[in-house]
């Protein structure tokens, strides 16, 4: 982080190196054996739609943290981008409530705060108008020279969808979506040229917040229009479920533990269970929600991608192309949906009316500014196939809702039964299959379901459960996924961002849902009483499979 | 919940048969196990074994002061290994109920739960601890109780906070993953960086981990963050010259030189250089300790230890470094890489870089000071990079002995 800008700074006067000096750049010998070590470049962090609510509950308090944590570059600046009429420091002053709010042990007075604060700076302007970007650019070269930061640029889009392509044309328009051609050496007009290799071409990132388009063609769209300004390797497409600890730690216990992965398919997998559940409903969300809908709010991005962690090959290394290759090869071998394959293997619902931990709670069509007719899914359940050797034959099913009997997110895998009752009629209740469950919120952890004996001259079976939990055996705070995210963003690890073509083919497998169901209209829409699991259609999924939904 | 099981949980020791250990403690969880689902339920964790020799009260009190936190962060099996110079005050126990007739036995043994909420409304998360008591001179009995007290199939740490030449320990440490020492803990003598190499040189000891190195890890990053930018590396093979200051000790006293020797065989061993001799002026707080290396192309390089005098007293523990100046030979001495802490805000360093050719706007980065349980969680937690530190130890060691 900068300390209080110096705007200039006596070098002295050009010493020849001796000569006989290696060519080649050594190796950073200090690096060895840093643990976390990531190269985080200067940068200025610019976010579009700074007076709005994710930049004052989320963005803002993870960088502070980051900050707190030493983990931000030495040199970065926050420029904060809306509309709304302030200056820095009514900006800044802004921002202590959300910090206090959400940031682990933020004080006004510590000396932290006073020095984050001198690089946070606020630009009013129009995403709409070419003039403000030009400003802005003159803003951020200016902040170069005086904090040092080196003509890298993060742009975070806290905005709303509709601004993602305008803006991104704005600022291809001003010159700033691309790296400045020619060498930059990071110190601005006081720093004179340096040797070979001490140069480097400045970044540029866009960072895109969700949702990415809201079917097939207008993610293409959107796609193409931030394509035709930036290249792919400069778009960070936001998921934040892929921020959170326990969803990345769906690949660490598959991959780093020999035992689970020889079991991982469809000679000794059942079925496979997600359930992303919530108990609170629309609240203000109310228009935003009933044109997007729980497909398109849940299940097209963070249940396809949890889906295909479970789901995908081991990659050959976890660098991010590798890994979401293979998450894209799961996406790609999604069986298609035809119409009457909606009808048969996906159900949705709406709550209406009912009651959570005794409080009585109302319909949807009854919250605030929701047509009283919307047929806007708050429940879908799915079962869906993924077409390749692993996975032939093995369900997927998939069931997200609000207004559901408590908040829940987990990935179940059922194992076959046993190929004989050995225990015979005694061990009926243990028929019951063996269950991994892969706990992702809120009380993060890993079940393991085992049929036992049951102490006693006679043979009873029964099911019993081993529980690791992370918060009692890691007793440190996991960090917000927003702190990982910006981080990863800023060091240009674009591993647990989403690929063009992942977020396509998501969208192509969840467009003929969208498609049927916008033709069905009210028809086929299930009601369920909040504070229920959901209607009582969606068990249809299983028939013929066996099975049932998980009581969670 | 029976009184024996009661007075467990809740943190006061039950003393048990030192035969019979693992029944005891088993009938002392069971009442709790058995109430689980109920509003007394508790849930037992443990991850490691993490074994704890005292030479006596003042680092038990020291080691009970800071355990409670490495509890929470990473609940072990602690198996406390205490020599007691005042004979077996073993009357202080609480009897375990049903369980107390101890059958005759040189050592004492007691046990007590350790237990803390990681969050409102759920459970608490409890691991155990067993103090094993000998009489001063009959420490050897202790190195055979240890083995079938530990947990198997995870970890098993060792962390010593006595004499590093004490016979009991190579005893101990076969049956052990990795012993813990501390650098910084000079007051019996200030030359313990040698006992630590030597330490780490017997056969029976698999890995040494430093709580002191450990405390120097954000230096280290920052240095190796500084180094990433390709002007900074170009400046490495003409560096020649260190300096490190570190913080005083109240009334002028000799400050540990620890983490300062540590330090600087950290950035001798990473730049290649090899340790050639030293000389030390001056006395007490005032003393000057120069260290001469070769590099690896044979020229001579230097590094200067001292106290920085003038820093305020008691913003940041004695001993711990406050400055690192790494500059270039000649004809290019005004290149310099430095970090440096001032009195003003001791939780952030001040990072500045100047070549030849280019001058880096100085930054500001955070250096937060850990407290022992945090590093000593730290160390439970995170694998080591063992032969960094070796190699650190191996250039610190000559430095300070
Ligand atoms: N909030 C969350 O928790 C959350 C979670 C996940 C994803 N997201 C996504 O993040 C994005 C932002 O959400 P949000 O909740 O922060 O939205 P918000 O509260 O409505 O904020 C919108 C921001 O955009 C600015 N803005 C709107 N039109 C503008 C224009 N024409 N020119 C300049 N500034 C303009 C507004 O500032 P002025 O009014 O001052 O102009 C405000 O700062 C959305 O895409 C949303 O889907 C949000």
């Amino acid at each position: 982080m900068a300390d209080s800008p110096s705007p200039t700074i006596a070098v002295p006067p050009p010493t020849a190196l001796p000569a006989g000096r290696p060519a080649a750049l050594p190796e950073n010998p200090f690096a060895e054996g840093i643990r976390n070590r990531r190269v985080v470049e200067p940068c200025v962090i610019v976010l579009f739609g700074a007076t709005g609510d994710l930049t004052h509950r989320k963005l803002l308090p993870a960088l502070y943290n980051l900050a707190r944590d030493g983990l931000l570059p030495q040199h970065v600046a926050i420029v904060g981008l809306a509309r709304r009429e302030k200056t820095d420091e009514s900006f800044r002053q802004d921002l202590i409530e959300g910090l206090k709010r959400s940031s682990r042990s933020f004080s006004e007075a510590d000396p932290l705060w006073q020095r984050f604060k001198s690089a946070i700076f606020y630009h009013p302007a129009s995403f709409e108008e070419s003039l403000g970007y030009r400003v802005l650019g003159e803003r951020l070269e200016r902040l170069d020279k005086e904090l040092g930061t080196e003509g890298n640029r993060l742009f975070y889009l806290a905005t709303g969808p509709e601004y993602f392509s305008p803006i991104v044309r704005l600022l291809g328009e001003a010159g700033l979506a691309r790296p400045q051609e020619g060498p930059n050496s990071g110190a601005g007009p006081a720093a004179p040229a340096g040797p070979p290799g001490s140069r480097k071409r400045p970044w540029v990132r866009v960072v895109v917040e969700k949702p990415f388009g809201r079917d097939l063609p207008s993610a293409i769209g959107l796609n193409r229009e931030l394509l035709a300004v930036l290249e792919e390797s400069q778009i960070y497409r936001i998921d934040h479920y892929l921020g959170k600890e326990t969803v990345q730690n769906i690949l660490a216990f598959r991959f780093s533990n020999g035992i689970f992965e020889p079991l991982w398919n469809h000679k000794y997998i059942d079925h496979v269970q997600i359930t992303v559940a919530e108990d609170l409903g629309v609240g203000s969300r109310g228009p935003y929600y009933d044109s997007s809908g729980a497909l398109r709010d849940m299940v097209q991005n963070h249940m396809l991608q949890l889906l295909a962690l479970v789901a995908m090959e081991p990659p050959v290394s976890m660098e991010a192309d590798a890994v979401r290759d293979e998450k894209v090869k799961v996406l790609r071998a999604l069986r298609p949906m035809t119409p009457e394959e909606v009808l048969r293997s996906a159900i949705r619902g709406q709550y209406a009316a009912g009651s959570i931990l005794g409080e009585p709670v109302r319909a949807y069509r009854d919250e605030d500014r929701v047509p009283k007719d919307s047929a806007t899914p708050t429940y879908v359940a799915l079962r869906l196939h993924i077409d390749n050797w692993r996975w032939a034959g093995v369900p997927f099913y998939l069931r997200h809702g609000k207004r559901l009997p408590r908040r829940a997110t987990e990935i179940a895998i059922q194992f076959h039964t046993p190929p004989m009752r050995l225990f015979g009629e005694a061990s009926a209740p243990a028929a019951s299959p063996n269950v991994l469950i892969l706990n992702i919120q809120p009380d993060e952890g890993i079940s393991l379901c085992f049929g036992s004996k049951v102490p006693g001259p006679d043979v009873r079976i029964r099911q019993v459960k081993m529980d690791f939990r992370y918060g009692h055996s890691f007793g440190v705070a996991s960090p917000d996924a927003y702190e990982r995210l910006l981080l990863d963003a800023i060091a240009g690890d674009s591993t647990l961002f989403t690929r063009r073509d992942e977020v396509e083919y998501a969208w192509k497998f969840v467009n003929p849902l969208l498609e049927t169901w916008a033709a069905e209209g009210s028809r086929g829409l299930h009601f369920y009483p909040a504070g229920t699991w959901g209607p009582e259609s969606a068990d249809r999924l299983f028939e013929g499979a066996g099975g049932h939904w998980r009581r969670m | 919940m029976n009184s024996a099981t009661a007075s467990f949980l809740s943190g006061l020791p039950v003393r048990v048969n030192p035969t019979d250990i693992e029944r005891e403690l088993a009938s002392l969880w069971k009442p709790a196990s058995e109430e689980a689902g109920g509003s007394d339920a508790v849930v037992r964790a443990c991850l490691a074994n993490l074994v704890i020799f005292f030479p006596g009260p003042e680092e038990r009190e020291y080691a009970a002061r800071i355990l409670p936190e490495v509890s929470r962060r990473h609940p072990n099996r602690i198996i406390n290994l205490l020599v007691d110079r005042n004979g077996l005050p073993g009357s202080r126990l609480e009897p375990a109920g049903g369980a107390g007739e101890a059958r005759s036995s040189r050592l004492e043994a007691s046990v007590t739960a350790m237990c803390s909420a990681p969050a409102p409304g759920i459970a608490p998360v409890c691991c155990e601890q067993i103090t094993l008591r000998a009489r001063l001179g009959e420490e050897p009995l202790l190195a055979g109780s240890v083995a079938p007290l530990l947990v198997p199939d995870i970890p098993v740490f060792l962390w010593w906070t006595g004499d590093y030449r004490n016979p009991l320990l190579p005893w101990i440490a076969r049956f052990v993953d990795r012993v813990i020492v501390d650098s910084r803990n000079e007051k019996k003598g200030g030359v313990i960086l040698p006992d630590i190499r030597h330490l780490s040189s017997l056969p029976e000891v698999k890995e040494v981990v430093d709580l002191g190195w450990r405390g120097l890890g954000r230096w280290r990053q920052t240095i190796a963050e500084l180094f990433d930018d390709p002007a900074a590396r170009r400046l490495i093979p003409e560096i020649g010259r260190l300096e490190v200051e570190r913080a005083p000790a109240s009334g002028g006293a000799p400050c540990s030189l620890g983490q300062s020797a540590l330090l600087t065989g950290w950035i001798a061993s990473r730049l290649g250089w090899a340790f050639a001799g030293k000389e030390v002026s001056g006395e007490g707080a005032g003393e000057i300790r120069t260290v001469l290396f070769r590099t690896r192309d044979g020229l001579p390089a230097q590094a200067s230890l001292r106290v920085k005098r003038d820093f305020p007293l008691g913003r940041i523990p004695s001993g711990e470094p406050l400055l690192a100046r790494l500059s270039a030979r000649a004809p290019a001495e005004e290149a310099f890489v430095k970090i440096a802490i001032d009195g003003a805000s001791p939780k952030a360093a001040k990072v500045s870089f100047q070549t030849p050719s280019l001058c880096r706007l100085p930054g500001v980065v955070p250096l937060p000071h850990f407290s022992d349980g945090e590093l000593l969680g730290e160390i439970l937690n995170t694998p080591v990079h063992p032969f960094v530190f070796r190699e650190a130890l191996e250039i610190a060691a000559p430095m300070v002995g």
